[in-house]
């Protein structure tokens, strides 16, 4: 328990370490090793199938499509100056404004991790303990997890696939668009 | 692989990251699919074994900064996999006619199918954010080419 604190310790702070560096480069490469001690904080509290998505998706994928999107992105094209957005959220709020806003978020954050520490354990007891006694014999699969996405819950399966499907559609879509226009300018 | 196009950033890589990937190259691929078929026994599934397999991708570019997938046929791949992934739990329709022997088959079935529709889709994601510009392009050359 003790190693799992000492990673949520360093987590928050490299959390704080994102927002508060000046490249977002930098902020990147934070986020990627917040993943990666993500990952080993879910497999201590004993979440293996969680665990290894986000070390996939978290440290690996969304890093390099950060790194590239970054890369790419042109603000000059748009009109817009480097940094541009920072500029005009840190302009809209005054020092005692930011700390004002940021108290009160905190304690509306902590009332509502309240009510969810409060009514975490009643919910959901009984599907859970069906799923845990029954799932071998109904579908024959060893891993609960997988018992439970490919055959209680299979049509949530089916439109996170579609989700996906649909997201890869809107990024051809986007980036054809983007073509288009870049030609039209050309003419 | 015919000849390779032109495709190569300017700055040139580094031969150590290109020998090491090309030394984990198969490893990856092994445990993309140890991941996917041994997901309904083991932590792990579809979806992160894809994750992996697409991960091999994207080293794969590190290690030789080509462009010669084509992002069409890995969108028509990625489509049919979907419509398995429809279609293979009507299996349960049949139930009463195959028994009960199918699930286990049915469940690294699905996982596979899983699988392989991820990597596509995180490929064309990964593809389309690097060659913003490339596609017909590419897809010209290497139909010429080949």
């Amino acid at each position: 328990m003790a190693i799992t604190n000492v990673f949520l310790l360093v987590m928050v702070v490299l959390a704080f370490l994102s927002i508060q560096v000046k490249k977002p480069e930098t902020a990147i490469i934070y986020l990627g090793i917040f993943s990666l001690l993500n990952a080993i904080v879910y497999l201590f509290y004993g979440a293996p199938d969680v665990s290894l998505a986000e070390a996939v998706i978290g440290s690996a994928l969304a890093t390099v499509l950060y790194l590239i999107a970054i890369k790419r992105y042109n603000p000059s094209r748009n009109g817009l100056s480097d940094g541009y957005f920072l500029r005009s959220f840190r302009n809209r709020f005054t020092r005692y404004q930011e700390v004002f806003w940021g108290g009160m978020f905190l304690l509306v954050g902590f009332g509502v991790l309240r009510t969810y520490l409060d009514t975490m354990e009643e919910v959901g007891k009984p599907a859970w303990d069906y799923y845990v006694r029954f799932f071998t014999p109904d579908t024959g699969a060893r891993n609960a997890v997988t018992a439970i996405y490919l055959n209680y819950r299979v049509f949530d399966t089916l439109f996170e696939a579609l989700l996906l499907l649909v997201g890869v559609i809107a990024v051809i879509y986007f980036s054809w668009r983007e073509e288009e226009w870049e030609n039209q300018k050309k003419e | 692989m015919g000849e390779p196009e032109k495709r190569v950033t300017p700055h040139p890589q580094s031969e150590i990251v290109t020998r090491m990937i090309g030394l984990l190259y198969p490893f990856i691929l092994l445990y993309g699919f140890h991941i996917i078929v041994n997901g309904h026994l083991t932590p792990g599934g579809g979806f992160q074994g894809g994750a992996i397999l697409a991960t091999v991708f994207i080293t794969r570019y590190l290690a030789r900064p080509l462009f010669d997938i084509d992002i069409v046929t890995l969108q028509i791949l990625e489509k049919t996999f979907f419509l398995g992934i429809v279609v293979s739990p009507m299996l349960f329709l049949l139930r009463g006619v195959i028994g009960d022997s199918f699930m286990v088959s049915y469940l690294v079935l699905m996982n596979i199918l899983i699988g392989f529709k991820v990597c596509c889709g995180l490929a064309i994601l990964f593809f389309r954010f690097m060659f913003h510009e490339g596609k017909e392009k590419g897809t010209e050359e290497r139909f010429h080419s080949g």
